[in-house]
C-alpha cells in the first residue's frame, strides 16, 4: 500500500508495517474534514460487500510466513490472534485467549483459550493447534518472520537447532490451557508476540513437513477467523467471505474484495468513479480532490511509520561527528516538505516515537528543527565551516516518488549550505542490499512507529540490532532499552524511553523527516467505519451498508 | 520445404538455448537477489533471509543452479516461481488468456481498420484524406500510450461513467466487452498508424506496376484493380509487419496491463524481474521465446501460400 503514485509495491504494502498491531490512546479515527471520529452507527447487513483497492498483492496469506502489512491484515481475517489491541488504549484485549495470568517475575504466561474457538471446518481450536503454531515458528528449516519472537521461549534456541524436539517452555497442561516460559522477560510480550500468534489447525497440517509458501495450505488456508478464503488470484485479487459459523458471531460485512491496481492513478480514479469502495492508499497529490468529493470519506488516522535519513555512522563524514548530523536536520525544512509535497496540513514535529505511542515524550524528543543560522553554526562546531570538506549521496529505492522529491529538497537546501550532496535510486533489491551492507553514505528509508510497544524500535537502536542501518551504537542506550524491555511498570518504561530519546535526538543517528498519517478513503455508503492506528480495516467486520 | 522446417526448429532450439544462458547470466548479475523481497521490509531476523537462500538453492554455485534449472526443464519442469509459491508453468498460464484475449483482440481489430485506411490513403494520395491519414498517425505513433490511458479513464470512467477504470472482467465474455474497449484503444492507438503507413506504401508501389497499368489499358474499373489485383501482393509487407507484432500476444503490454490492472503476462514479467524470481524469469524467456520464433516461422511459410512465387529450398 503505498500514498504516491510511484511507490514500489513493495514499499507500498510495508508502509503500514505491524500495522494490525497498533493503537492510539486518543487519537484513533481522526478525520481530515474534522468530522466525528467515527462514522454513523447501525445499517444493514444484509448481502453486504466491500470492494478494496490496492496497489501491491502481499507475499503469504499463511499467518506464520506473512512478511508484510497485507498479509497481516488478510491472516487477521481468516485467523484469529490470541490478543487484539484496543485502538483507544494499546492495552492487549482477549481474543483467542479469553484471560491470561502473568508471574510476578514476568517470565510465564498462562493463557485460557476460549472452548467457544473452532476452525471453519468445525474442528475445535485447542492448545494443541497453538503449540503446534509455535513449534512450527521455531523448526530449522521455518522461512517465517517470527522465528526471533519465539526464540524468547525457554529452550528455544535447541528446538532452532534441531537438536531438540520439544521445548521446556511451552506446555499445555490440557486443551485450553497453554503455558509459555519466557528466558527473560519482556513487556512486549502480549502486545507485540501473542498478537502475530495465529493458530493453524494441527489436525490439517501435522506430519506433513514444514510449510512453505509453496505448501497447499499456504495458497488455500483455513483457519478460525470471521472470513474464509474464497480466492487469491495472485497479483490481480483477493476475495474472502464471512464465516457464517464464526465462534464470536459471524461478521455484518458478508464480502470482502482486495483489488490490486498497480498504477496509483487509475486506483484514484476507480474511487472517484465509485468502482472501488474504498482504498487506504490514496496518492497525495488526490487527497484535496478526495476530501471534495461529496460521496467519499476520507478518515486521517496517526501515522504508524516515518520517513527517514539513515546517516552510515561507520565512514566519513559521518562517524564520530554528531554536530555535522545536527546541522543537516537544521538545514533543512521538513515541515514545509511535508506541506507542500506530501499535503500534510499539520506536520508533527521530527521525533523516533511516533507521537501515538505512549512513550512519546514531546520534550525530550527536541529533533533539531529548521534554523539556518543555527544549521552554520553547527558546521563551524563540526569543523566543516561553509560546508568545506562535506560531501556524501543519499540513495533510496527506485520508483518511491516522496522519497526521489526528499532526496532532492535535502540536496537543494544543503547545497545552500555549502555541503555537497548527491542522490542515487536504484531498485530495491540493489537499494537494501547496499544498505543492510553498509554501503552508503546517507540512506532514504522508513522507521517504524513504536506502536503498540516501543520495544518494535529496538532493533532500530541497540548495537547491532537487525535494522540498525547505520551501526549505531550507545552502551547507555543498549543499557536503558533493556531495562525498558523488561520492566513492567508502564509509568517506569516511560521514563526510561524519555532518556532514550533524550539521548537519541543528541545523537541523532537518523532524521525522522516525516511521521506520515494513514488515511482511509471509503464510500460515504458504509457504516461503523471507525479506523484506527490499529489498521484503518480494523474492525471491517463491522462495517454495515446505509 | 520439410528440410527448410526441420532447419528452422533446430536453429530455435539452439537460440533458445542460447537465450537462456544470457537471461540468467543477467540475473545472476543483477545486484540484489530474490530473497530481498521475500522478507519482511525492516528485517528483524537476518537468519530469516539465510533459511530463504538456503532453502531455494541460492547458495549453489551459479553453474550449479543453471544445470539443475536446464535438467529440470528438458523433463518439463520449469520449478516453483519464488514470489508465488506455484508451478512456474501454472503461473504463466493463469496469465496467458488475458493477454492473448487482449492482444488477439487489438490486433485484429487493427488489422480491420488499418487496411481500409491504408488502401484509401494510397488510393487518394495527398487528397485531404490522405492528409488527415497521415497526420492522424503520426499523432497515434507520438501520443505516450499512458497519459493517454488515463485521459480515457478520465473522461469514459470518472467523468461519463460509461466504462470501468480496471480490470478485465470475466475474459472473452459478453459481459466484460467494456472492459476490453479503453485499453484496446489505447494499444490500438499505436498499432494502426503503424498498419495503415504500411498498407499505404505497399499499395502505392503496387499500384505503379506494369501489371496495374495494362489492367487499366485494358479497362478494367479501378475498384476491380485495387481490390482484385493490387491488394493482395500489398499486403505481404503488411503481414510481416503483423508478425512483428505477434510477441505481443505473448509479451503484452506492461504499461496498459499495469494502468488498466489487466492481469497479463506483461505485468507478470515485469514484475518477475524486478523481483529476481529466477524460475519465473527463466520459464517466461524460454515460452515468449520460444514463442516469437515459432511464430516468425509460421509468417515466412504463410508467405509461400500468399505469394506461391516464394519457395524455400
Amino acid at each position: 500500500m503505498t500514498r504516491d503514485v510511484q511507490f514500489t509495491r513493495r514499499e507500498a504494502i510495508s508502509l503500514f508495517s505491524l500495522a494490525a498491531l497498533t493503537g492510539a490512546a486518543g487519537l484513533a479515527g481522526c478525520s481530515s474534514d474534522g468530522s466525528s471520529k467515527t462514522a454513523t452507527a447501525g445499517g444493514s447487513c444484509t448481502d453486504t460487500a466491500i470492494k478494496l483497492g490496492t496497489n501491491g498483492d502481499c507475499q503469504n496469506i499463511n499467518p506464520i510466513l506473512a512478511v508484510d502489512s497485507d498479509g497481516y491484515w488478510r491472516t487477521d481475517l481468516m485467523f484469529d490472534p490470541m490478543v487484539l489491541i484496543d485502538p483507544k488504549s494499546l492495552a492487549p484485549v482477549p481474543n483467542l485467549a479469553k484471560k491470561w495470568d502473568i508471574s510476578t517475575d514476568g517470565k510465564t504466561y498462562t493463557f485460557t483459550l476460549d472452548p467457544r474457538a473452532k476452525f471453519q471446518d468445525g474442528s475445535p481450536l485447542t492448545s494443541r493447534d497453538v503449540e503446534f503454531t509455535i513449534m512450527s515458528m521455531l523448526d530449522p528449516g521455518y522461512t517465517g518472520p517470527f522465528q526471533t519472537y519465539w526464540a524468547r521461549l525457554e529452550g528455544a534456541d535447541a528446538v532452532i537447532k534441531g537438536s531438540a524436539k520439544t521445548l521446556p517452555g511451552l506446555q499445555t497442561p490440557d486443551d485450553h490451557t497453554i503455558k509459555m516460559v519466557l528466558s527473560q522477560p519482556y513487556a512486549g510480550f502480549l502486545t507485540v508476540i501473542a498478537r502475530q500468534l495465529k493458530p493453524l489447525p494441527a489436525h490439517l497440517l501435522e506430519g506433513k513437513g514444514p510449510l512453505t509458501t509453496s505448501s497447499p495450505f499456504s495458497q488455500r488456508p483455513v483457519g478460525s477467523g470471521q472470513y474464509q478464503f474464497k480466492n487469491w488470484a495472485r497479483g490481480n485479487l483477493f476475495a474472502a467471505d464471512a464465516n457464517a459459523r464464526y465462534w464470536q458471531g459471524a461478521p455484518c460485512m458478508k464480502s470482502i474484495t482486495q483489488t490490486i491496481i498497480p498504477d496509483m492513478n487509475t486506483l484514484n480514479q476507480a474511487l472517484v468513479s465509485g468502482q472501488l469502495d474504498a482504498s487506504i492508499v490514496p496518492p497525495p497529490s488526490a487527497l484535496p480532490q478526495l476530501r471534495q468529493d461529496s460521496a467519499l470519506h476520507v478518515y486521517e488516522v496517526a501515522p504508524q511509520y516515518a520517513e527517514g535519513l539513515w546517516f552510515n555512522l561507520q565512514r566519513a563524514p559521518f562517524k564520530g561527528n554528531a554536530k555535522l548530523r545536527q546541522a543537516i536536520a537544521a538545514g533543512v525544512d521538513f515541515v514545509a516538505f511535508q506541506k507542500q509535497f506530501m499535503y500534510i496540513k499539520d506536520p508533527t514535529p521530527s521525533s523516533f516515537y511516533s507521537y501515538a505511542s505512549w512513550a512519546y515524550d514531546a520534550k525530550a524528543a527536541a529533533v533539531p528543527q529548521y534554523d539556518p543560522e543555527r544549521a552554520k553554526s553547527l558546521l563551524v562546531e563540526a569543523g566543516h565551516p561553509g560546508g568545506q570538506g562535506v560531501e556524501f549521496e543519499i540513495i533510496t529505492n527506485a520508483g518511491n516518488a516522496y522519497r526521489a522529491q526528499e532526496q532532492t529538497y535535502v540536496q537543494a537546501q544543503l547545497q545552500k549550505l555549502g555541503l555537497k550532496v548527491s542522490v542515487k535510486q536504484s531498485e530495491w533489491g540493489d537499494f537494501i542490499s547496499s544498505v543492510t551492507k553498509g554501503n552508503f553514505d546517507v540512506a532514504a528509508i522508513s522507521i517504524g512507529s513504536a506502536i503498540p510497544d516501543p520495544t518494535a524500535l529496538d532493533f532500530a537502536f541497540v548495537t547491532n540490532g537487525a535494522i540498525n542501518y547505520g551501526k549505531y551504537s550507545n552502551p547507555e542506550v543498549d543499557r536503558l532499552l533493556a531495562e525498558a524491555g523488561a520492566a513492567t511498570d508502564q509509568a517506569k518504561r516511560k521514563e526510561l524511553y524519555s532518556r532514550v530519546q533524550a539521548i537519541l535526538a543528541q545523537d541523532l543517528p537518523l532524521i525522522p523527516s516525516a511521521w506520515y498519517p494513514n488515511y482511509l478513503v471509503i464510500k460515504k455508503t458504509f457504516g461503523n467505519v471507525d479506523p484506527a492506528v490499529i489498521g484503518p480495516y480494523w474492525n471491517i467486520g463491522k462495517y454495515s451498508s446505509i | 520445404m520439410t528440410l527448410y522446417v526441420l532447419r528452422r526448429l533446430g536453429q530455435t532450439i539452439a537460440m533458445l538455448w542460447g537465450l537462456t544462458i544470457i537471461v540468467f547470466a543477467l540475473l545472476q548479475l543483477a545486484p540484489g537477489g530474490p530473497e530481498e523481497y521475500l522478507v519482511p521490509n525492516n528485517l528483524t531476523d537476518p537468519g530469516q533471509k539465510q533459511r530463504i537462500i538456503h532453502q531455494l538453492g541460492l547458495d549453489q554455485p551459479m553453474l550449479t543452479q543453471y544445470w539443475h534449472w536446464l535438467t529440470e526443464i528438458v523433463r518439463g519442469d520449469f520449478g516453483t516461481a519464488y514470489s508465488y509459491g506455484q508451478p512456474v508453468l501454472k503461473v504463466i498460464a493463469s496469465r496467458l488468456a488475458p493477454t492473448l484475449e487482449l492482444q488477439v483482440v487489438v490486433i485484429l481489430l487493427s488489422i480491420a481498420v488499418a487496411i481500409p485506411i491504408g488502401v484509401i490513403a494510397a488510393v487518394r494520395r495527398y487528397s485531404g484524406v490522405d492528409h488527415v491519414v497521415t497526420t492522424a498517425s503520426l499523432f497515434g505513433l507520438s501520443m505516450p500510450n499512458f497519459w493517454f490511458a488515463l485521459l480515457l479513464i478520465l473522461l469514459f470512467s470518472v467523468k461519463l461513467q460509461w466504462l470501468p477504470a480496471y480490470g478485465n472482467g470475466s475474459g472473452l465474455l459478453l459481459g466484460s466487452i467494456p472492459y476490453f474497449v479503453l485499453p484496446t484503444l489505447v494499444l490500438g492507438l499505436a498499432l494502426v498508424p503503424w498498419y495503415a503507413r504500411f498498407m499505404r506504401a505497399s499499395m502505392i508501389e503496387t499500384l505503379q506496376q506494369d501489371h496495374i497499368r495494362t489492367a487499366r489499358a485494358q479497362g478494367i474499373s479501378e475498384r476491380r484493380i485495387v481490390f482484385r489485383q493490387a491488394l493482395k501482393p500489398s499486403i505481404l509487407p503488411v503481414l510481416t509487419i503483423v508478425g512483428l507484432s505477434l510477441p505481443l500476444l505473448v509479451c503484452g503490454s506492461v504499461i496498459v496491463e499495469s494502468i488498466f490492472a489487466w492481469p497479463g503476462l506483461g505485468r507478470l514479467a515485469y514484475d518477475s524481474i524486478v523481483r529476481q524470481d529466477f524460475p519465473l524469469v527463466m520459464g517466461l524467456a524460454v515460452l515468449t521465446g520460444g514463442f516469437v520464433m515459432l511464430a516468425n516461422l509460421v509468417v515466412d511459410l504463410l508467405y509461400t501460400v500468399i505469394d506461391p512465387r516464394v519457395v524455400y529450398g
